[in-house]
């Protein structure tokens, strides 16, 4: 196993999409179109809700980077990879032959935007690994499926 | 409990949808609080602090005219409709990025149209007048911003006025002694004022400085004009 680690090559590295964040995006769009309109039309603006908004766009931004930059998933030669935490880490390695079925699961609004999360089942009945929230899942499953053959042949 | 759960992969945290209610309940605070302040302040309500004080409304409100001598000085940071002032010295005014020297007119008349800012008088001085405004026309020759939106209006130093008239100014207090005549709802009261105190509250309304005159016609807050009848009829007897 450890010789197994060492020759293990990295084949994809994936975050969650940002794509996910956009109701968050949206909501910073909106206050900042209240207050352009706000300023526009000369209306009464407060200016310590003001600073308030401007500390909820920039947690907004900054929070979904960090959350984005701190979780991704890996497929290696070998493993498909999990690491997450931002002071701890959380590191899930999955040898991938031992995985059984890739299920994708997407909602309406993400097939509209071509993200989604993929279940990947492994033969120990019940063990669930949920890669959440990535960009085109079907070219993640389509890698994933084709090192599964590949280790398999 | 399931394997999956032991792994903690499966099963979605709670802790999640929380996060998100919060985030969610933020934002609807944040916007409900810039549309209160914006539109609340128009029907009286005036900023942090007019939150505190309560505004003007129409059933605590009554209708006043009054002809006064001028207050030693006056200061207002409230929104301002129009203002308008003449004026016949020299005067460099700033009007967003353009400096319009005055002194090419023999009077100017000035208009300002939505100020919100700060003015302050001092006698028949204008001492400060410094703000955002949508529109300047000076004899009737509109200004305009470059942009198209607000513009910065300043005059770089105090300057005496001949004429000035603010349109639809709140004015949360005023106090000041004067003599002068006082109409309170269409004239079922009139009051004359002999170097007494006038003091009102949550005015909102018309105010004109002409000829060391002060005038005042608009709406004012009933509560205060009892103390004042008051102390009028009870210096008078």
């Amino acid at each position: 196993m450890k010789k197994r680690i060492q020759d293990d090559k990295n084949i994809l590295k994936i975050r969650g999409s940002r794509k996910h964040y956009l109701p968050i995006y949206v909501m910073i769009l909106i206050l900042i179109l209240i207050i352009i309109f706000l300023r526009f039309y000369n209306l009464n603006i407060n200016y310590l809700v003001v600073i308030f908004a401007f500390i909820f766009m920039i947690v907004g931004i900054k929070g979904t980077e960090i959350h984005r930059f701190f979780s991704y998933y890996q497929i290696t030669t070998h493993y498909l990879v999990h690491s997450r935490g931002i002071l701890n880490n959380d590191v899930k390695r999955i040898f991938i032959p031992t995985i059984s079925d890739i299920v994708l699961k997407q909602t309406f609004w993400q097939r509209l935007l071509n993200y989604g999360n993929v279940m990947v089942h492994r033969y120990t009945p019940g063990a669930i690994i949920e890669v959440k929230n990535i960009n085109n899942p079907e070219k993640f499953i389509d890698i994933l499926e084709d090192r599964l053959n590949k280790i398999g042949d | 409990m399931s394997r999956a759960q032991l792994e903690g992969y499966s099963e979605k945290p709670p802790k999640k949808h929380r996060i998100a209610i919060f985030i969610l309940i933020i934002f609807l605070i944040l916007v409900s609080l810039f549309l209160y302040f914006a539109f609340f302040k128009e029907n009286g309500f005036r900023g942090i602090t007019g939150f505190f004080i309560g505004g003007l409304n129409d059933e605590n409100a009554v209708f006043i005219k009054a002809e006064l001598n001028p207050p030693d000085d006056f200061k207002t940071s409230e929104k301002i409709k129009r203002i308008e002032l003449d004026i016949d010295s020299s005067k460099d005014f700033l009007v967003g990025k353009q400096k319009i020297d005055l002194s090419k007119f023999n009077s100017a008349n000035i208009i300002i149209d939505n100020f919100n800012g700060e003015l302050s008088l001092e006698e028949d001085s204008i001492k400060s007048l410094k703000g955002k405004a949508s529109n300047v026309f000076i004899n009737n020759i509109p200004i305009s911003s470059q942009s198209g939106g607000n513009m910065k209006v300043s005059f770089d130093n105090s300057f005496r006025y001949k004429f000035l008239k603010l349109e639809k100014v709140f004015i949360p207090s005023l106090v000041f002694k004067t003599s002068g005549k006082l109409t309170i709802g269409n004239n079922k009261a009139i009051i004359n004022l002999e170097d007494e105190n006038f003091e009102i509250e949550k005015f909102e309304g018309d105010i004109t400085f002409e000829k060391n005159k002060f005038l005042m016609n608009g709406l004012v807050d009933k509560s205060k004009l009892p103390e004042l009848l008051d102390i009028t009829d009870s210096e008078k007897s």
